[in-house]
């Protein structure tokens, strides 16, 4: 990814000439050559390869993938090197339309229009016949208002309009609607075209970004020299954890995990199991190979004695318990919340939610504008590389170079200079912390 | 890279389901159909995606009718104009060739399309039938489509696809621009227009143009919103070229008072032959809810001040009333044509280099200032449409937040863009390609600001 | 004034110069004789001849306050006379031809007519055609030019006609059609290049028939005393100048009034009317009723053309009057009207009255037309508008509901900013919400007016806008932040109350060193809600140096 010009916020002291080459977005704490996780693609290519599976249904797989390359080479011991691209996808798969729908309802939109009584056309008939026999047989799942009101729902059907798999309600009763989605998607795609949203009322923000490491927070890692892990892997192990802890805290769990930039047209075995009785500490040991089950058990065993004896875990707890950084240490008076992410290790520093985000589901609403924000910066047609916003709440400053994103919070009241000089107060604060707070170094085997 | 494709206007219907329920009717509850040689099962099948779609998003959203449908090549946007009445635009979306492991591919610039600027160029195109057509259901008539004064209509495919290409921020606002006119010059034209009031009983409202921009109305606010887009697109009364004093026809008054320049844009071409009226659109005043009046649209003209007189439709309107008007209106406004000209010249408001551009816009009243639309010069430079575009980003953004806020932003090749809006009253647009870092950006809005909005409450 | 003089024989005619101070007696054909009346009667006489052997005084008139001028068979002679040294100083004699004096019934008068001296001479000249016909001819005195002949009124009758100056207008009495013509030589009038040519101001009328009291012949106790009924125009009337008529037969001496009321609906032309009123000394309300008459709907309604030219004509004597207050100069020049309609007058006696006149189904339009017509005359004649005047259109604008209209008379500042208007403009928000920015805008330009800003960005809780305004103004140290914390309270809004607490514990540091208030400010209820949402590890930390 070409680095563009590193724009500089240039510092606020009165100098005349802003320095041409601002050496604050050099500084950009948090760089290192080899890091633990690489993102070979930025979240603007993210998009880009989205594009690209709409576009080309049955595009050959032109890349052989990891796994089974992986595979030979345990066989054959002299492995050729690969180079750090990840697998490209992969549409063997069978071809799901995921369908996933925001509801609005809190957005004020200002529409006097009644809605149209509803008519066959016979273009149409065979989706909306199946949505007039709906109607007919009052399924109360359509309709009940409680289902309705869902923020998001997610369903899943497969391309022939079978119902797989919904967030909300059974499928079962969902077959019809189904059928009408199915039948909304094919019509578009009988002009090679695809649907990506239907807007009714708010807009819709499709890709959602977030790594909590620790509780939901990567501790450390260690990786196979040739092989890196993906932060969007790394996500669906975390929230894997996380989202099912009780069956993991019995024992030792066995499970596939397919991680899609890693390969995704195979699967990992991961062995899953928490260090500490009090279950914040889990540890996941991936492998390709199906039967080392026995094997991993072992080495977690070891690990586990290794950690107590340096007495690793009670520093997990600590850190936990002290809940990462707060603003209010570092002394900057005007601001209020920061997310910092090092471009090269693709790792992110987010401070506590503190005043005046503690209270209404503030920090709610914070993480949305900073959503927004994201959004804004990395539109594929246009990207952007300061983003200043003054609103009713609080004034946000986006400023995204080749090194580092920082999104910091100050008050509404806020003057540019002032936020300006606390930006570079912050950028050298996190200097100084660097080692504490991202994993610089990559242990490999 | 390539070139960006342009956005194209693919489709452009109008249905009402409630219609005809039976199967095999649906011809009837379509209206109008662009373009015309599209096969009718094809018409058919449109229409009935849109049904599915409003009603499927229903199920979802109950309050908030389906707005618009993003696809991956298409945009399709929504509006029920009137009770069941749909009207439905289609647009392509820019494509870009892209080259990426040697492999040619078509990117899909999606967001240079805004829902906000597209749902207001429809929603102008209906309002604009609606006030110069017979009634406001001007699909209903067979005959809507073909106005008396204009061959193609208002919702020609060249109107529409000239809207689609051009628009922008400033249509979003759908604004108009007023002559920075000083007190006094202001006075006079409005009592000059009360007294033709006055003195012409039948003239039931009027409106002052000096070209493109507007002095004073006595029109309702949506009416004159309406009329006066109509004035500066279809009625072209910018080019005021073919009336210089040469060509119209000056006539000499008995004494030594200079000479007349009025002619009629609309209604008699030359008052010496008495046989030809000359053509008069009828328009539809106050269609905002209240009684909607039906009147003749009559605009006098010398040298670049235009008055439009809305005439009582009952009236008949004969060439005594004409000759009346012009021995009332053609000394008086020659002469307050050019005072305003002398004083109007002094006043310019400051260039705008290509580097940057200011737009803005003032719900209250719909005053809207702009250096950087064609309004003045036409204005394709690249630079240009990336700077439009980058508003319109803007402005959709800004729109989502109700109250006070602003937005600065640096895009690509050091774009700066500010954009500023006070509680859904004024919303200022200023790009700039100079600056280098926010302090400076932040210093030249705020000369800006003293220099053109030092009188009203606008802080930063 | 009573006195008592010896006699010395006939008198022929007898005259008090202008300021009653020297009486001028003509005993004789060839000499005046003068008696000083500065502090009572003077006992001395002094007497003044006329030149020549030959010439007789065929009468005498005071041309100015010590001038006299003697008009004989000869010609005419001008004295000035000096009443302290009881003696008089020729000043100029001036021979006319003599014909012209013997030809006609010379009935000469010496009238003071526009801050001008003329002769009034009354000619009965047979016309061609046998029209019986009488002319009034004028003739303009200078001090160094000979007189010249100037106007000449047609009075197109004839018999016996007397002539008055009432109100520098020239009424003459026409005996046997028992009426009087009234002639205004300033008004419109066909000329020949040297001569004007009048005729009456409006068709012939009659004095108005009146009784006086007489005391009974008998007893002439003053008490007891009879109604009597004036014979108009009777016979033995002796008319003197400038508007005196003398009764012989009852021994009364009248003044002729000019009655302006009833001759209002007598100007077809309005601005004729118009003129004529602007030159006559107390014609202020008549002139008001006039632009009334014109607005409210009648016969007398003009069109709004007619109305605009009466404001110009109006505004431009207001305009005159007002630079010659401004340059302190006293001088009430003669030659222009004494009448001044200013814009107090105008809204009181016309504008407010027609706008209450005017119901809720009148044409509101005129009404809104006439009133800016009246303010573009007075801003063309670049004079400084009152608010009553911006009040009454702004009112009569909002209940019509024309918003959109006073919008753009705004935009166009035609209401001159003041925070009179301003605080108008803030009671019309409920009506019309904008209105509220364009009170702020006013203010803003006022640029004298912050504190009421503040207060009004704060009665609508503005906060924000508050405090951002403030640091424009610099006035960030001086604020009060009780009043601010108390609307920030208000709102409920704990994000808001937030950021203005946190404001002030910045500027607390900034001036102290310590984020809490000082006692004076009584900010404890604020720290303490403050701490309730918040927690008080939220509060600021003190300055680590």
């Amino acid at each position: 990814m070409a680095a563009s010009s590193s724009s500089s916020i240039s510092s606020c002291s009165h100098s005349k000439q802003p320095p041409e080459n601002d050496d604050i977005s050099r500084l950009a704490p948090g760089i290192s050559k080899d890091s633990v996780l690489l993102a070979t693609n930025s979240f603007a290519d993210i998009c880009e390869c989205f594009n690209e599976q709409c576009e080309q249904f049955h595009r050959v797989k032109h890349h052989s993938g990891s796994i089974s390359e992986l595979g030979h080479s345990l066989s054959r011991e002299g492995s050729q090197p690969i180079d750090g691209e990840e697998a490209t996808e992969d549409t063997d798969l069978e071809q799901d339309a995921c369908f996933v729908i925001e509801e609005n309802n809190t957005e004020n939109h200002d529409d006097d229009f009644q809605s149209a009584s509803e008519d066959p056309s016979d273009a149409m008939s065979r989706s909306i016949e199946k949505l007039r026999l709906v109607e007919e047989e009052q399924e109360d799942i359509i309709n009940n208002e409680e289902w309705q009101s869902k923020r998001k729902h997610v369903f899943i059907l497969s391309e022939a309009g079978k119902p797989i798999y919904s967030r909300y309600g059974s499928e079962d009763q969902l077959v019809t609607m189904m059928g009408v989605m199915q039948a909304l998607v094919a019509c578009v795609q009988d002009a090679r075209d695809s649907i990506r949203c239907i807007v009714a009322g708010a807009r819709r923000w499709d890709l959602v970004f977030a790594i909590i490491i620790a509780d939901k927070q990567l501790v450390t890692m260690v990786r196979m020299r040739k092989y890196s892990l993906h932060p969007v892997d790394l996500h669906l192990i975390l929230n894997l954890v996380s989202s099912s802890t009780t069956s993991f805290q019995t024992g030792e769990t066995w499970s596939p995990i397919c991680l899609p930039k890693f390969d995704s047209s195979g699967y990992l075995y991961a062995h899953i199991s928490y260090l500490d009785d009090k279950c914040n500490t889990c540890m996941l040991l991936l492998t390709v190979n199906r039967d080392e089950f026995f094997t991993l058990s072992e080495c977690k065993k070891k690990v586990l004695e290794r950690l107590q004896r340096y007495r690793c875990l009670e520093a997990i707890d600590v850190a936990i318990a002290e809940g990462g950084c707060r603003v209010s240490q570092i002394g900057i008076a005007d601001l209020r919340h920061f997310i910092y992410k090092s471009r090269s290790t693709s790792q992110f520093v987010c401070a506590k939610y503190e005043a005046p985000y503690t209270i209404d589901a503030q920090w709610e609403r914070l993480f949305s504008v900073y959503q927004r924000v994201h959004h804004r910066i990395h539109t594929t047609s246009r990207p952007l590389k300061i983003l200043f916003y003054v609103g009713v709440h609080e004034t946000i400053l986006g400023w995204v170079t080749s090194g580092f994103e920082l999104y910091a919070t100050f008050s509404p009241l806020v003057t540019k200079p002032v936020a300006i000089a606390a930006v570079e107060k912050l950028l050298r604060w996190i200097k100084r912390e660097e080692d504490r707070l991202f994993i610089l170094k990559s242990l490999t085997f | 890279m390539s070139s960006k494709s342009a956005i194209q206007l693919l489709k452009f219907f109008v249905y009402n389901p409630t219609l005809s329920k039976k199967e095999g009717e649906e011809e009837k509850n379509l209206m109008y159909y662009y373009p015309q040689d599209v096969p009718l099962d094809n018409k058919i099948k449109d229409v009935g995606l849109c049904e599915a779609l409003v009603k499927f998003s229903r199920t979802f959203a109950a309050d908030a009718p389906c707005e618009s449908l993003h696809t991956q090549k298409t945009r399709q946007l929504f509006l029920e104009a009137e009770e069941n009445y749909w009207l439905i635009l289609v647009i392509s979306i820019p494509t870009a060739q892209k080259v990426k492991d040697s492999q040619v591919y078509i990117e899909y610039h999606e967001d240079d399309v805004h829902d906000t600027v597209y749902m207001a160029v429809l929603k102008q195109a209906y309002q604009m039938q609606a006030v110069m057509a017979r009634s406001t259901r001007w699909w209903q008539r067979p005959a809507w489509i073909h106005l008396k004064i204009r061959p193609e209509s208002i919702l020609s495919q060249r109107y529409l696809q000239t809207c689609v290409d051009r628009c922008d921020v400033l249509d979003v606002f759908n604004g108009m621009q007023f002559l920075p006119l000083d007190k006094n010059g202001y006075l006079r034209t409005q009592c000059f227009l009360n007294q033709t009031e006055a003195s012409f009983p039948q003239v039931k409202y009027t409106a002052f143009l000096y070209n493109e921009s507007l002095v004073w109305s006595d029109c309702s606010r949506v009416d004159i919103r309406i009329l006066y887009k109509y004035l500066t697109t279809s009625l072209s009364l910018l080019h005021g070229s073919e009336l210089q004093a040469g060509t119209c026809s000056p006539r000499n008054q008995a004494r030594t008072s200079p000479t007349i320049l009025g002619k009629f844009i609309t209604g008699p071409p030359n008052l010496a032959d008495t046989t030809n009226l000359g053509k008069v659109p009828r328009i539809f005043v106050n269609v905002d809810g209240k009684k909607s009046e039906e009147c003749h649209l009559v605009v006098y003209r010398a040298l670049s001040a235009s008055v439009c007189l809305m005439v009582e439709g009952s009236y008949q309107l004969n060439f005594d009333f004409y000759r009346l008007l012009d021995q009332f209106l053609g000394p008086q406004l020659t002469v307050l044509a050019s005072d305003i000209g002398e004083q109007y010249g002094k006043r310019l408001s400051a260039p705008a280099t290509l580097a940057t551009s200011t737009s803005y816009f003032q719900h209250m009243n719909l005053a809207e200032k702009s250096s950087l639309h064609a309004r003045q010069r036409p204005h394709r430079g690249p630079r240009a449409t990336r700077g439009r575009q980058a508003n319109c980003r803007c402005e959709t953004d800004l729109a989502m937040s109700g109250d006070d806020c602003e937005l600065v932003v640096k895009g690509p090749g050091d774009c700066w863009v500010v954009a500023r809006k006070k509680s859904d009253q004024r919303e200022l647009y200023y790009v700039n390609q100079k600056c280098s870092n926010l302090i400076e950006i932040a210093e030249e809005v705020k000369k800006l600001c003293a220099s053109h909005f030092n009188n009203i409450f606008f802080l930063d | 004034m009573t006195f008592r003089m010896e006699d010395k024989g006939k008198i022929e005619s007898i005259k008090f110069s202008p300021d009653l101070r020297v009486l001028a007696v003509q005993r004789s054909q060839t000499t005046v004789e003068f008696i000083n009346f500065i502090e009572g009667m003077d006992v001395m006489e002094y007497s003044q001849a006329c030149k020549g052997k030959s010439t007789r005084i065929l009468g005498f008139n005071w041309t100015g306050l010590n001038e006299i001028v003697f008009v004989t068979d000869h010609g005419l002679e001008l004295y000035q006379v000096l009443p302290e040294k009881r003696t008089l100083k020729p000043i100029k004699t001036h021979n006319t031809v003599v014909n012209w004096l013997s030809a006609c019934l010379i009935a000469t008068y010496k009238t003071y007519k526009y801050g001008q001296l003329y002769v009034v001479v009354l000619r009965h000249q047979p016309r061609v055609g046998g029209q019986p016909n009488a002319e009034v001819c004028l003739y303009q005195l200078h001090r160094e030019s000979p007189a010249r002949k100037t106007d000449v009124l047609r009075l197109e009758m004839s018999g016996r006609f007397a002539v008055n100056v009432v109100d520098s207008l020239l009424v003459v009495h026409h005996q046997t059609s028992q009426t009087s013509m009234v002639f205004d030589i300033r008004l419109a009038k066909d000329s020949d290049g040297y001569v004007n040519y009048h005729h009456p101001v409006c068709p012939p009328l009659s004095i108005k028939s009146f009784t006086f009291q007489l005391p009974i012949a008998p007893t002439h106790l003053p008490n007891e005393t009879t109604e009597t009924q004036c014979d108009l125009y009777s016979s033995n009337w002796v008319v003197f100048q400038p508007n005196i008529v003398i009764d012989a037969k009852w021994g009364c001496l009248w003044t002729v009034q000019l009655n302006l009321q009833p001759m209002i609906n007598m100007f077809p032309d309005k601005l004729k009317l118009m003129d004529f009123l602007l030159q006559r000394s107390d014609s202020k309300m008549t002139v008001l009723t006039v632009c009334l008459l014109a607005l409210s709907p009648g016969p007398q309604q003009c069109g709004l053309r007619t109305i605009s030219q009466l404001y110009d004509k109006l505004n431009a004597i207001y305009k005159d009057h007002l630079d010659s207050k401004s340059q302190g100069a006293e001088a009430v020049a003669p030659s222009t009207s004494q009448v001044v309609v200013d814009q107090s007058d105008m809204y009181t006696y016309v504008l407010s009255r027609f706008v209450d006149s005017i119901d809720a189904s009148g044409n509101y339009k005129f009404v809104v037309a006439v009133l800016i017509d009246y303010i573009r005359s007075l801003n063309q004649n670049r004079i400084h508008v009152q608010h009553y005047l911006y009040e009454l259109l702004i009112n009569t604008l909002v209940q019509n509901g024309c918003f959109y209209q006073l919008h753009q008379m705004m935009q166009y500042h035609v209401l001159s900013d003041s925070k009179h208007l301003a605080c108008l403009l803030l009671s019309l928000e409920s009506v019309y919400p904008p209105a509220h920015q364009l009170a702020l805008d006013m203010l803003k330009r006022l640029s004298t007016a912050n504190e009421e800003i503040i207060e009004v960005l704060l009665s609508t809780h503005q906060l924000f806008s508050a405090l951002r305004f403030v640091k424009t103004v610099g006035q960030v140290d001086q604020i009060s932040a009780r009043k601010f914390l108390e609307v920030a309270l208000s709102t409920e809004n704990n994000q808001l109350f937030y950021t203005v607490f946190k404001f002030f514990e910045q500027r607390n540091l900034r001036l102290r060193g310590r984020p809490d208030f000082p006692k004076g400010e009584h900010c404890e209820s604020y720290v303490k809600h403050f701490e309730s949402l918040y927690g008080s590890e939220a509060l600021g930390q003190p300055l680590q140096t």
